[in-house]
């Protein structure tokens, strides 16, 4: 096995001529470290579609493959490979003098994460009104958000981009992408992942959920940011896109 | 449900065929008796709309999961983490069939993500069946093993039926005949497709695949990868009418994994290898409950 493995590793296929019948053409060894890359290779363009279409499939692969090299697969399932492409996309931008690629790949990461996250209830306006009916003071209410549910922080405003890439897989016009620290919520609902640029309220209202604090410090932070923040309409916003929970120590 | 599938064809199932599926009339019974067989890697998620999918369908159909990962003739024994995703599957999809395939893809933690080819020799059988034994009595029941499709002739002990038959008897579990496997060795190692297959006995074959194959892109038609991206090949068609003819009706499965058609087009074959089955009454009606 360590002469296959070898062989996988992309070392000389003669390390197999002591294991093969004697006119084997070890040539053929190769097909078993082409399928392997292959396979790798093809789950990360599934995992990460648009950074695929963003710099298409030829170069994609090339990265793809570095990538393959530095963080081989550990587990049998590869539904989630790549969790480091996009810090590794981060890390070679000389490589690809693409200065956004990094947060489109990390929109995709949280697409993937988003759309495979553990099912469960989310809390509702129906939940809201038991509590208050029941006497809890709604802002000791600790929240979290639900694990279909993520922020992620761009260094560029890509979520245009991002979402034409998606749905459409190339782009008809030009779309600018500029410098600009963003947040960008991530969310399953009834199966499709949405995504929305967040406000300076917003973002730091959900980023205090992300801490597990209360509904009333979560809202204090958020008016702190944004004085005109409407807590009454972002919450049940929230409650209708079903991305917040009661968090239970 | 442990059991055993019907003796009629099935599919893979992709998620692209999920709404096909899910839409279809249930009033027709021009697909009477389809199953479908799904790789449990692809579901090893702690949720979704994808889990989800499987699991409205696998209420309707019966579901055989076909593992590639859990490497049963590698030198580790099939970890830990993979089979507690596995059991976790089984309880939400209740599969009657599970399979995996005589070969390895870990080693010193890594998954190679390829169907490694095993030397036929007593160590490497002593791998493979403490390998099934682990699984089998981790999950509680039997599995079918498959034959690998074999691109190069590794220096063996036993040819491949008696190695594969000696792994059965001794674990306990069946064999899943994988016809176009056979054909691809065939080229690929100039065994005997026809030998080989009246090689097994047929009470220990659980299931039959066919698929399809393509040439190598280098070396041509010298070297046939069992790439499960193309129609079934004519030859493949004749094996498995001669497959048919010697172990009696058994499941089979048109496996597609890339280039995958329109659904029509992958149970036009379906069919196609359903009407070659010779179908008893029990079989003529399956119902997963």
């Amino acid at each position: 096995m360590t002469a296959m493995v070898s062989i996988l590793d992309g070392g000389d296929k003669a390390a197999l001529a002591d294991y093969c019948e004697a006119d084997a053409d070890l040539e053929i060894s190769a097909v078993y470290r082409n399928g392997f890359i292959k396979t790798c290779i093809s789950v990360l363009k599934s995992n990460y579609p648009v950074v695929t279409s963003l710099v298409g499939e030829d170069y994609f692969s090339t990265l793809a493959h570095l990538f393959v090299q530095k963080h081989p697969p550990r587990q049998g399932s590869l539904t989630g490979y790549g969790r480091e492409f996009p810090q590794e996309i981060e890390a070679c931008i000389d490589q690809h003098h693409l200065p956004y690629l990094a947060d489109i790949a990390y929109l995709d990461r949280a697409w993937i994460e988003c759309y495979f996250a553990l099912d469960g209830p989310s809390l509702s306006g129906d939940d809201i009104n038991k509590l208050e009916g029941d006497g809890t003071g709604l802002t000791e209410l600790p929240l979290s958000l639900v694990p279909w549910a993520q922020l992620i922080k761009t260094q560029f405003d890509v979520a245009d981009l991002w979402t034409t890439l998606k749905h459409q897989g190339q782009l008809n016009s030009n779309v600018n992408v500029e410098p600009d620290n963003q947040t960008i919520l991530v969310w399953r609902k009834a199966g499709a992942i949405n995504l929305r640029q967040l406000t300076d309220g917003e973002q730091k209202f959900l980023a205090a959920v992300c801490r597990k604090e209360t509904l009333g410090a979560s809202a204090q932070e958020a008016l702190e940011a944004d004085p005109e923040f409407d807590l009454t309409r972002y919450f049940a916003i929230f409650l209708q896109q079903g991305i917040l929970q009661e968090e239970r120590e | 449900m442990p059991g055993q599938l019907p003796n009629r064809a099935g599919v893979s199932l992709k998620p692209e065929y999920f709404a096909d599926v899910l839409n279809a009339d249930s009033s027709k019974t021009v697909h009477s008796g389809l199953w479908f067989e799904v790789h449990p890697e692809n579901y090893m998620t702690c949720g979704g709309p994808r889990l989800r999918g499987l699991m409205d369908i696998a209420e309707q159909y019966a579901i055989s999961l076909h593992g590639v990962s859990a490497s049963l003739g590698g030198p580790d024994l099939v970890p830990d983490e993979y089979l507690a995703q596995l059991k976790s599957l089984i309880a939400r999809v209740d599969p009657v069939s599970i399979s995996e395939h005589a070969v390895w893809s870990r080693f010193e933690g890594r998954y190679y993500a390829e169907l490694l080819p095993l030397p036929r020799t007593a160590d490497a059988m002593t791998s493979l069946v403490n390998g099934v034994d682990h699984m089998q009595n981790a999950i509680g029941r039997q599995i079918l093993l498959e034959n690998p499709a074999n691109y190069l002739p590794l220096i063996s002990e036993m040819d491949e039926p008696d190695f594969l038959v000696q792994v059965a008897k001794k674990t306990g579990c069946g064999l899943l005949i994988d016809v176009n496997n056979i054909f691809v060795s065939a080229n690929n190692c100039g065994i005997d497709a026809s030998s080989y297959i009246k090689s097994v006995p047929a009470e220990l074959v659980g299931e039959i695949h066919i698929a399809g194959f393509d040439p190598d892109p280098r070396l041509g038609k010298r070297l046939l990868i069992d790439s499960h991206g193309s129609a079934v090949a004519e030859p493949v068609w004749q094996l498995l009418s001669l497959t048919l003819q010697h172990y009696g009706p058994k499941p089979v499965l048109v496996e597609r994994d890339a280039n995958l058609p329109d659904f029509k087009v992958l149970l036009a074959e379906r069919d196609r290898a359903d009407g070659m089955i010779e179908i008893d009454e029990s079989d003529m009606r399956y119902v997963h409950a």
